[in-house]
This record gives structure tokens, C-alpha cells and sequence, in this order.
């Protein structure tokens, strides 16, 4: 898995916490809730699936986020329709989290990298 | 401790999207119950459904086939809009835990993403200070802001996707210059052409708008493709791949759309499609326009305040003069920027050229084009100034004024809209909320209801479209379905909130009507009455 030791993902993180903490004093658990599940859930795989480009940090992060805010839905969705909304949200989660992996397998086997294609 | 500019950048960014989370969730901080005009409660109702039943529906449910049934041509029974946009609503209602509150918060964030969108692109174009510069003065656009409000949501997120797809445009034409390869910058450009298409198509059309003239610039200046061919057709098939697999029931009727006439009454009262006098009208003297009120059209209220004064103009200069800086410099940063604002002109006045149907709604992202441009204008008056040391003290000197004005003007303006926005009588209230959750739980699922009493109920207003929406069962509000009528909601509240007399015997007249039933419901001085066979 990428590592996520960077001085950037550690300013991400307290970015995180600042606007999680800030969403929870405007509009309580409920807030809290959404900013975490979009940003766990939803951005977080598709981080990962970018994070081994040759992209800049900054490039990864805005990236991942608005491709997720599409993707991630879509995917939930049509799988929605086989078994429930909240079981589609969860697969989806834990695809998106291996696909990272796998893809890291696949380009290594074949020695070359995405964006070199 | 010495703190790098890296850092403080980071700190400022944070603090920026701060405000904005702040500022945006204004309406909903205090106020939990739904906001939002004319489309807004249709926006909600998709995901609301799928979140509530715990799957996915593709087929329009009863209620709201009286208003989008038949809106998608090619499937008529089907959602008229790809489902994205309303699937990250109901992922937000499953994250939250919560029906409206989570909601909104997405709608907040999905609403205000182009500051952050726009943040990226002019920070890597033009550096930090027009980036934050223009993304702090974006915080109080009313263009933007106003949207939200009335409820166009996958339009305004769909708006945001262009930064991003012109920062990976310019990035892959600028490897590509010095030989480097990097298709990947295409690749991602067009899965985000593919995502503005599944919330918005306008967005696209304004991003693929701005793509073409920077490449034929670039063509007319190097004299070369400014992409490979190849890397072009990859990023048309996935493209096509992404946008027909997750909106398969309606990309057909996007292009169906496209190539279709416009109505012949379209605009008739404009006379002809060729109205050249609108190439020389920045706002092309639209008045009395039946979808958008006339603010919209004026400058000084949509870019300074609504507090009409000599200071609502500030940005024009600045924005004159960016535009001449753009011009003289001519660097290839700024024919993107030239490219995106040309472009914006265009797409604005369609009907010169006989496509009117979309050009007014274009005007929604006319800050997202002024504002970098402001800023460029403002931060390059110090160098026309030769000394170093004034130039200095010029360049933070004008930031100070920009920052000062924004909040003073635009952003003061903006706060008393947004924070007036809690308290509007145009909401949902609280005991509207509960009969409506009432009405959900225990009337049949295909009834049919008028309502009488509500704000706006006499217009086909926002209220009840919002108490049909809540309660998932279908609100009359065209008079050739009265006949279907079930139930009538009789709601004293907006009258008593209002506190008009007037107001509450007129329905206190009507009331007399039912004098010999009991209703179903009577709670909060809202009464449901079930009428089934009497004639309203």
C-alpha cells in the first residue's frame, strides 16, 4: 500500500480535522458525519488509486477528490440496484480500496507505469 | 521557528475554505428544515427516495411524474437527469444519519467547490495571490451563492469540474511542448468532462468551449496540434465508456436534445434569432427575463453588493485592467485565461447565432471567469511601477484593499443574504415538517393532494412543491389535475406567521366547506381532510 508519511499528507490530515471539527460546531453530529464520510469513504480510495502517478501531491489530492465525487456515486448507484443502497456503499469502498493494490501488482509485473502509456 | 511560505500557503487555504464552509452553511445553521425554489425540491427527491428505501430507482416515482415524466424523450418513465448528482445526496443522508441536515451540507460543499477548483488552476497559472485572492472574492459571488439558494445544484457543481479540466488541458500542452509525455493529463481531463456531463452538461459545454479556442490559439501560434491525435481518441472513448456506463438512460436524450429545433415560441417576444446588438451588450438589456430576476443582469449588484452604492463597482476597474493585462502579455497562461473568458462571451449569447435555449443560463459562471481576472488586474498594477521597493509596498498595499473591500462590500452583502436566508418565510416550517411526515406514514402512496393555505400555494410555489417532495406523495399544483384530489391540506401556519387576518379568514371561508368532516389529520393548525369524490 502507498505510504502515507508525507509532510503534505500530515498537513491534509490536520486540514481534515480543522474543517471536521469546524462542520460539527455549525451543524453537530450530523455534519461531522458527512465531512468524515466523504472524506473516508468517498475521496480516500480514489486517493490511493492516484497516488502511485507520478502526479504532483496537490494534483493527487484535487484530482481524486473531484473524480470521486462522480465515480463513487455511480459505482454505489447502478450497484445499488443488485443488492441495498448501504451494502453497494460498502462494496464499492472495499474495491476501490484493493484496486490500488492490485493495480501497483499489475504495473510492477509489467514494469511500466499509467501514465507512461 | 521559522514557518515556510509552503505552510503558511497551506494555513491560508484552510483558512479560506474555512470561511467558506462557514458563510455557505449559513442558511442551514440555524434553520434545519429544506431550502430552495423551483427545481431545488426536485434535486432532493431522488436521492431522498433511494436513501429511505436503501436502493437505487431509475424509474420516476408517482408524485413527481406529474412534473419530469416525459422529460427525458428517449425514456420518458425514466430520471430526466443522470443520477449522480442525486446519489451523493442520499450518500450524504446515509453518512449523516439524517434526512436534511446531511443533505444540505453536500449541496453546501458541492455548491461552493469552485473555490477550490479555481483556487488550483490560478494558483498553478498565476501563483498564490491571485488564487487566493480570487477564490476569497468567489466566497460572496451572488451569482454563485444565488443559485445555491434557488436550488440549480448539479449546474453549479458541474461549473466547478472546468479549473480542473483547463489546469490538465494546460498541463498536458505544456509537457507535450517540451517533449515530455504525459497523457495522463488528458486522460484525467476527460473523465472530468465525463463528470460535469453526469451532473450538468453546461458545465462541459463551457469547459469544451474554452478548450477549443486555447487550441486553436496555440495552433494559430506554434503552428502544430496543440494535443496528439492519439492521446485525443483515447480521451474521447473513455469519454464515452464513462459517460454512457453510469448514465445509460440518458446521454441518448442529452444528444437528442442537442440536435433538436428550439421551440418556435421560444423567445418570441425577442423577434428575430439574429440579434446582433447583443454582441455589444455585455448583458444584452435583458429585463423582465421569466426565469431570473433582474439583478442578475446588472453588475454592480451580482459582482458588489446589493446595498447599491458608488463601492458595489470596485471590481470593474480591476477587471478592465486584467483583461489589458492579459492582452499585453499574451504568455500562454494567459490565452487559457483570454481562451475561458472569449469563450464565456460566446456561450453567453448564443441567440445571435440562432442556439438561444441554454446562453442565459451561461451567465452563472461569469464570476468564475471575472473574478482570477480581478485579481490579475489588482495584482499587476504594482508593476507598472519601475522602483522595487514601491512595487513592494504597492503589491500588499493593493491586496489589502482587495481584502478590505471584498468583505466590506461583497462579503457584507452576501452575509445578510445568506443569514437572512434562516429566516425566510419561504421555508418549509417546522409544522409543515411534521404533517408531512405524517402524510408520508399513513396516506396511500398514490394519493393525491391540494393543498390550500401554504405561501405561494395560489403560484405553483416552491412551499408546496417541497411538502410534496417531503412527504412522498404527490401535491397538486396544476389546476388540470384538481380532479385527482384525495386529500386537502389546509395549512393556517404561513398565515399566522405572516400574521394576516386577511389571509386566515379566506381560509377560514373555505374551511366551512368541510364543517361536517373530521379531518385525518389536525395538528399545528394544519388540517388534512380526506375528499375523495368531492368536487374541490
Amino acid at each position: 500500500m502507498p505510504e502515507l508519511k508525507s509532510e503534505d499528507n500530515i498537513l491534509l490530515g490536520i486540514a481534515v480535522i480543522l474543517i471536521s471539527f469546524a462542520s460539527f460546531l455549525m451543524l453537530g453530529t450530523a455534519g461531522l458525519r458527512v465531512i468524515l464520510g466523504i472524506v473516508f469513504i468517498m475521496f480516500l480510495p480514489f486517493y490511493l488509486l492516484l497516488h502511485n502517478s507520478s502526479l504532483s501531491q496537490q494534483e493527487k489530492i484535487a484530482f481524486s477528490f473531484f473524480i470521486s465525487i462522480a465515480l463513487f456515486p455511480s459505482l454505489v448507484y447502478w450497484l445499488g440496484f443488485a443488492v441495498s443502497f448501504r451494502i453497494s456503499i460498502i462494496a464499492v469502498f472495499l474495491l476501490l480500496l484493493i484496486l490500488p493494490y492490485i493495480i501497483s501488482k499489475i504495473s510492477k509485473k509489467h514494469g511500466k507505469s499509467l501514465e507512461s502509456s | 521557528m521559522k514557518i515556510s511560505f509552503r505552510k503558511i500557503e497551506i494555513l491560508l487555504l484552510v483558512v479560506l475554505y474555512l470561511t467558506t464552509l462557514y458563510i455557505w452553511t449559513l442558511p442551514i445553521q440555524k434553520n434545519k428544515m429544506p431550502f430552495g425554489d423551483v427545481d431545488s425540491s426536485s434535486h432532493f427527491t431522488i436521492g431522498d427516495y433511494i436513501s429511505m428505501y436503501d436502493k437505487s430507482i431509475v424509474e420516476i416515482p408517482y408524485p413527481i411524474t406529474f412534473r419530469y415524466a416525459g422529460q427525458n424523450h428517449i425514456f420518458p418513465k425514466y430520471i430526466w437527469y443522470p443520477p449522480q448528482y442525486w446519489a451523493n445526496l442520499a450518500l450524504a443522508q446515509v453518512f449523516g444519519g439524517e434526512r436534511i441536515v446531511p443533505a444540505f451540507l453536500m449541496v453546501a460543499i458541492f455548491s461552493s467547490l469552485i473555490i477550490l477548483s479555481s483556487y488550483f488552476l490560478i494558483r498553478s497559472l498565476f501563483g498564490f495571490w491571485p488564487g487566493f485572492l480570487s477564490s476569497f472574492l468567489l466566497i460572496f459571488s451572488t451569482r454563485d451563492y444565488m443559485i445555491y439558494l434557488w436550488g440549480q445544484w448539479p449546474q453549479s457543481l458541474s461549473f466547478a469540474f472546468t479549473p480542473l479540466i483547463l489546469y490538465c488541458f494546460y498541463h498536458y500542452y505544456k509537457n507535450r511542448k517540451d517533449n515530455k509525455n504525459m497523457p495522463i493529463y488528458i486522460y484525467i481531463a476527460s473523465l472530468l468532462l465525463s463528470a460535469q456531463f453526469l451532473f450538468h452538461p453546461q458545465g462541459m459545454i463551457a469547459s469544451i468551449g474554452a478548450l477549443v479556442i486555447f487550441s486553436l490559439i496555440m495552433l494559430a501560434k506554434n503552428k502544430k496540434f496543440p494535443f496528439s491525435i492519439k492521446h485525443l481518441a483515447v480521451a474521447f472513448i473513455l469519454f464515452w465508456i464513462v459517460s454512457a456506463a453510469f448514465a445509460p438512460f440518458n446521454i441518448g436524450n442529452f444528444f437528442a436534445n442537442l440536435v433538436a429545433k428550439q421551440p418556435a415560441n421560444y423567445r418570441q417576444s425577442e423577434g428575430n434569432n439574429f440579434q446582433f446588438d447583443k454582441l455589444f451588450k455585455w448583458y444584452q438589456g435583458i429585463k423582465n427575463d421569466a426565469g431570473l430576476p433582474d439583478f442578475y443582469f446588472e453588475y454592480d449588484k451580482v459582482h458588489g453588493s446589493f446595498q447599491e452604492n458608488i463601492f458595489s463597482w470596485w471590481t470593474l476597474p480591476f477587471l478592465l485592467i486584467g483583461l489589458f493585462v492579459l492582452v499585453y502579455r499574451r504568455s500562454e497562461n494567459d490565452f487559457l485565461m483570454l481562451s475561458w473568458f472569449v469563450s464565456f462571451y460566446f456561450l453567453t449569447r448564443l441567440i445571435v447565432f440562432g442556439f438561444g435555449q441554454r446562453d442565459i443560463r451561461m451567465f452563472a459562471y461569469e464570476a468564475h471567469v471575472f473574478y482570477p481576472i480581478i485579481a490579475i488586474g489588482l495584482i499587476s498594477i504594482s508593476s507598472f511601477f519601475r522602483q522595487e521597493s514601491l512595487r513592494k509596498y504597492l503589491r500588499f498595499a493593493s491586496i489589502a484593499l482587495f481584502l478590505i473591500l471584498a468583505i466590506f462590500v461583497n462579503g457584507k452583502s452576501a452575509y445578510q443574504t445568506l443569514n437572512g436566508m434562516q429566516y425566510s418565510i419561504g421555508r418549509i416550517n417546522p409544522q409543515q415538517y411534521e404533517a408531512s411526515e405524517w402524510i408520508r406514514s399513513n396516506l396511500d402512496e398514490k394519493a393525491d393532494i391540494y393543498d390550500i393555505g401554504t405561501l405561494g400555494y395560489q403560484n405553483f410555489a416552491a412551499k408546496v412543491k417541497w411538502l410534496g417532495v417531503l412527504s412522498q406523495r404527490h401535491f397538486i399544483v396544476n389546476d388540470n389535475e384538481i380532479n385527482l384530489t384525495d386529500y386537502v391540506f389546509l395549512d393556517y401556519t404561513d398565515a399566522l406567521l405572516l400574521r394576516n387576518q386577511d389571509y386566515v379568514n379566506s381560509l377560514q371561508n373555505f374551511e366551512k366547506n368541510f364543517q361536517s368532516m373530521t379531518p385525518v389529520y389536525n395538528k399545528n393548525n394544519i388540517r388534512v381532510y380526506k375528499v375523495a369524490g368531492i368536487k374541490i
